[in-house]
């Protein structure tokens, strides 16, 4: 897709384990796996809202348009 | 009704329905081979449309065994119809509505009502050919036709074909539904 989510590189940065970030955006450890591999087929404005919250970032931060993805 | 309650209903009355399919499957063959051995004796009702065309109405052994082989045409088909039934059956027993295994399972029950539906054009003229083998030269019948019952049948397999499609539009959004986060 040519929708790259950066999730792990925010969680890096803000040195956040998946499962704490899971916890507190509400959405299950199996549901953040899919957008971090990039699985997923969408994602919710709440669920995009709650993340860029607890990493206090936009959602340009994790979401990215790459051309070149088939 | 809620989702759960539903999908509960449909894992119990697919349950039902499987066991149904796979009694009415392994009856098939044995019922017709009963029906075939019993005829000289079975009541004038039952056997009236093949004594019609047969000049005595009790049938000797191996006219009654060709009956059964002619019989077996259609009762195959309907018997691997009924096979497929309880497969998709057993999916939502299962509690798998919208999976590939359904959509698949769709399209070879289409198929098999094709089958099912050709099978039974094909008996008009083998049952007529079967039950007068024993006439004398010159009234042996064969017969060929298609009624209500077989353009229903394809009709089915039409409605079976658009539900296989239907389905996999199901499976397309479901799979999409399960993976937005």
């Amino acid at each position: 897709m040519a929708i790259i989510v950066n999730l792990d590189v925010m969680l890096a940065r803000r040195k956040m384990a998946s499962k704490d970030l899971a916890e507190a955006v509400g959405i299950t450890a199996q549901n953040l796996s899919i957008l971090k591999t990039g699985k997923a087929k969408a994602i919710r404005f709440s669920t995009l809202e709650a993340i860029c919250r607890m990493l206090d970032c936009q959602p340009g931060d994790i979401l990215e348009y790459s051309p070149g993805e088939p | 009704m809620n989702t759960g309650n539903n999908l509960n209903g449909i894992k119990k009355l697919g349950g039902v329905l499987e066991r149904v399919c796979l009694i009415a499957a392994v009856a098939v063959v044995p019922l017709t081979a009963l029906y075939w051995a019993a005829f000289n004796a079975l009541p004038p009702d039952m056997t009236a449309s093949a004594v019609t065309q047969a000049v005595s109405p009790v049938l000797p052994a191996w006219v009654r065994l060709l009956c059964f082989l002619a019989s077996m045409v259609p009762a195959v088909a309907f018997l691997v119809t009924l096979l497929r039934l309880r497969h998709l059956f057993v999916l939502y027993r299962e509690g798998r509505i919208f999976t590939l295994a359904n959509v698949a399972c769709f399209r070879r029950l289409a198929k098999a009502l094709l089958l099912w539906a050709v099978a039974t054009i094909l008996y008009t003229p083998l049952s007529g050919l079967a039950v007068t083998a024993a006439n004398p030269p010159g009234r042996h019948i064969l017969a060929l036709g298609l009624g209500t019952s077989e353009l229903a049948l394809f009709f089915v397999v039409a409605v079976a074909v658009v539900i296989a499609r239907v389905m996999d539009e199901a499976r397309r959004l479901d799979e999409e539904q399960a993976l937005t986060v």
